[in-house]
């Protein structure tokens, strides 16, 4: 915590994982306007140097906080609790996985690759959205063992569209 | 036009208030420089109308040659002519752009990691032969003003990584030109395009040169650029599109296993001026005599098209990826801007129409429009425009990391993450007893470490003794506005701090370069001196004005007596600044800026408590 305030101090947002996505925007344009090093290029290195390092906080504070996954495992770390970096998941949720995987290699293959793709991906986002609601209520109650599950769970869902995304088997034409 | 100069009561507007900056823009091929007239932005051009310069640089015994001139020695003087020094900028020796680049020249044969090539005029590093380039583009400047340049902005490749950058950055203090900022290529071509004025949008930039496919997206609001995504591919160009082209020839005419290399280089010419013809055309007759025998092949536009459709198909994927990292789809684009010789060709235009569904901006040459985006951002950097509320935020071009267990790389910073921006990790000993520990940085998106650019390699000493697992070595990467990534390491446990930051290891070193300064071939021993005497009293100056302003408005932050220290400290500073001795000088700057790093501390302190509360104000302002 540099300067002694936290992201959400930094953006003036209540420390909560609901976060005013639209506020969060203008405020960082706001923080931008006044303190980006372009309008500090006058400025003593002493500065400079300061001013570098509280943008920088700035920037690392936004993307957090503008990251519905990187702002959630943030906010439980104020709380005092650190994910594991091998965590156990339960039975339940590993075959999920497993499956899900299973299922974009088969899509990789599929002769409708660019349809079946579209699908996987608006599932999984579905599903991730859904996550997102049960992890405002286990914010809400504080629970943080089920606040880890959720955040391990959408870790991977995450990732896994990121690879859906990235797959290149996209036959774009141009015409 | 403006009719009435208005000025400040008592305030008598000084004729030199405005200061000259410049943008420029060192391209492969070719370089320009653009500076501002009245508010306008345009190209500098030589006494022929010329605003290109080519990248190139010829060395003999008696002279340095830059531009045209240089580019007439390169056939016959090859070994001793330069060109495309931009591919060599901050590459190690045993790159393979060098190493299996085919190039005409003698590197220096030494396990030194900067590359020197061996000339007429002694050994040089491409840091120098672009300096050599800057310099013709400053010279150009100050004739073209009449005034001595304060300040530039250079602009570089998105692509180009922490090395590149840094030694763009020498190469410019090299030639003796203050840096401002480096900016993206794409980025100035979309300030060139004014696409802030007032509107909100997102916009691609799509640079297609020689040699190279550069693509940016960005999204402006509210007079802020911000750069959401980049990408590219740094082997992909207009190049490939000739290449093709001849490729396509050699097949027809079956020829493959006896042309030769001479011939080849002919077909290849040929095929280029067939290429850019072909934008007004339907069909180009193509004629050869190859081995003795006279050929004639005809390409039609659509012949052409077919050659270079898997080629175009690439740059539109790479922006499919650009557009998917900024988490935006193809809908959401308002502009597509096209910069680049090679956007020139129609298909490439219609291509990225029919991919975008936007009709593309070209109006702006899109030879000239980087320099001319640079200039508009040098001339609001220096101050020329204190109204102004464009403000361009950029990001990390390529994701930072550290080398870990089993060559993996961790990547520390993330593509695309804002700028400037910090860091830090913490890692411990593998083993009890460990009092040293590797530390490896690479830039690249690989998951191996070796797969991706090796910027800086050292050791950290001096860890205390403990068991495996106790020490806390804390790795801090901090990135610049410029992009420009300084990395240290401490151990935190002990009271004892190891502390050692790095530069990366194929740029050059500061003593380096101040050593060439030094020995410049035109500067005498008297006028390096001299001039590293104005530089430093130029520096003086302006820690003395900043200072100065910011104890004029916060003095009452500090008690009397470090106020009074403070004022102190400038007096001296200022007594020293006459007197002749640089390095004298030089201290002196250190000395105060030290002493002034804890006021400098509050009064960031003060403007963040400030904004904060600033934001309370506006809010229930809203809420009322």
């Amino acid at each position: 915590m540099l300067f002694g305030k936290n992201y959400f101090e930094i953006f003036d947002v209540p420390q909560a994982y609901d976060v005013d996505q639209k506020g969060l925007l203008k405020r960082y344009l706001d923080l931008q306007r006044k303190f980006h090093p372009d309008r500090y290029i006058a400025s003593s290195d002493a500065e400079n140097r300061m001013n570098m390092q509280w943008v920088a906080e700035i920037n690392l504070a936004f993307e957090t906080l503008s990251d519905d996954l990187q702002r959630a495992i943030y906010l439980l770390k104020l709380t005092g609790h650190e994910l594991e970096e091998n965590p156990e998941l339960g039975k339940k949720i590993l075959l999920k996985q497993i499956e899900l995987r299973e299922d974009l290699e088969e899509i990789k293959l599929d002769s409708n690759y660019e349809l079946a793709l579209t699908k996987f991906k608006k599932e999984t986002e579905k599903e991730l959205e859904s996550l997102k609601t049960d992890l405002k209520q286990a914010f809400s109650i504080g629970h943080s063992e089920a606040i880890k599950n959720l955040i391990y769970e959408q870790q991977f869902l995450t990732k896994l569209i990121r690879e859906a995304e990235l797959s290149n088997h996209s036959p774009m034409g141009i015409d | 036009m403006a009719l009435l100069q208005i000025t400040e009561p008592g305030l008598p507007r000084e004729p030199h208030s405005r200061k000259l900056a410049i943008g420029i823009d060192l391209g492969t091929t070719n370089s320009i420089v653009a500076g501002t007239r009245e508010g306008k932005p345009f190209a500098l051009p030589d006494l022929n109308g010329n605003c290109l310069v080519p990248s190139v640089v010829n060395y003999s015994e008696t002279s340095v040659l830059v531009g045209q001139a240089a580019l007439q020695k390169s056939t016959n003087d090859a070994s001793n002519t330069i060109t495309s020094v931009k591919r060599l900028m901050g590459r190690a020796l045993t790159d393979p752009v060098i190493r299996e680049g085919k190039l005409p020249y003698e590197f220096l044969n030494e396990s030194e990691t900067v590359p020197r090539i061996k000339t007429a005029r002694g050994l040089v590093t491409p840091t120098e032969v672009s300096s050599e380039i800057i310099k013709t583009l400053l010279e150009r400047a100050t004739a073209t003003f009449e005034d001595e340049v304060d300040g530039a902005v250079i602009t570089v490749p998105a692509h180009f990584d922490d090395s590149q950058r840094q030694a763009t950055k020498d190469a410019a203090k090299l030639a003796g030109l203050d840096v401002l900022r480096l900016i993206n290529e794409p980025t100035a071509a979309a300030l060139a395009y004014g696409l802030d004025s007032g509107q909100e949008g997102s916009v691609v930039v799509y640079d297609l040169g020689g040699g190279t496919f550069d693509v940016s997206l960005l999204r402006m609001e509210r007079g802020l650029f911000r750069v959401l995504a980049t990408g590219g591919d740094v082997s992909l160009g207009g190049d490939d599109f000739d290449s093709a082209i001849c490729e396509w020839v050699i097949d027809s005419f079956e020829i493959e296993d006896t042309i030769s290399s001479d011939e080849r280089r002919a077909v290849l010419l040929e095929a280029r001026i067939a290429k850019e013809k072909l934008v007004d055309s339907e069909f180009e007759d193509l004629r050869f005599n190859l081995q003795g025998v006279d050929w004639q092949i005809r390409l039609t536009r659509d012949i052409l098209e077919g050659l270079c459709e898997p080629l175009v198909k690439n740059t539109l994927d790479i922006c499919k990826r650009v557009v998917n990292d900024a988490k935006m789809q193809m809908k959401d684009i308002d502009n597509v801007v096209l910069v680049g010789g090679s956007t020139r060709s129609l298909m490439v235009r219609k291509a990225a129409e029919s991919f975008f569904e936007i009709k593309p901006l070209f109006d702006i040459d899109p030879e000239k429009v980087v320099a001319i985006g640079a200039a508009i951002q040098a001339d609001l950097l220096i101050g020329n425009n204190p109204d102004s509320e464009v403000l361009l935020l950029d990001v990390l071009p390529l994701s930072l990391g550290l080398e870990m267990m089993g060559g993996l790389s961790e990547k520390i910073l993330t593509r695309n993450t804002p700028i400037p921006a910090n860091q830090m990790r913490e890692f411990t000993t593998q083993k009890d007893g460990q009092t040293s520990m590797k530390i490896h940085v690479v830039q690249g998106e690989r998951d191996m470490a070796s797969d991706n650019r090796s910027l800086a390699e050292f050791d950290l000493k001096g860890i205390p003794p403990l068991v495996a697992g106790a020490a806390r070595i804390q790795v801090m990467f901090e990135v610049d506005a410029d992009g420009l990534l300084l990395v240290s390491a401490s151990e935190v446990t002990s009271s004892v701090k190891a502390r050692i930051e790095v530069k990366p290891t194929y740029g050059l070193t500061e003593k380096e370069i101040t050593q060439m300064l030094a020995s410049s071939f035109e500067m005498a021993e008297k006028d390096a001196s001299a001039r590293m005497l104005a530089e430093a009293r130029v520096e003086a100056a302006r820690v003395v004005e900043a200072l100065e302003s910011a104890l004029e408005k916060d003095a009452h932050i500090l008690n009397d007596e470090e106020a009074e220290s403070l004022k102190l400290g400038l007096e001296k500073l200022k007594a020293i600044s006459t007197g002749g001795d640089y390095r004298e000088i030089k201290a002196g700057i250190d000395l105060l800026g030290k002493a002034s790093e804890e006021f400098a501390a509050l009064r960031m302190d003060m403007a963040i408590n400030q904004a904060l509360a600033g934001q309370k104000i506006t809010e229930i302002e809203r809420d009322l």
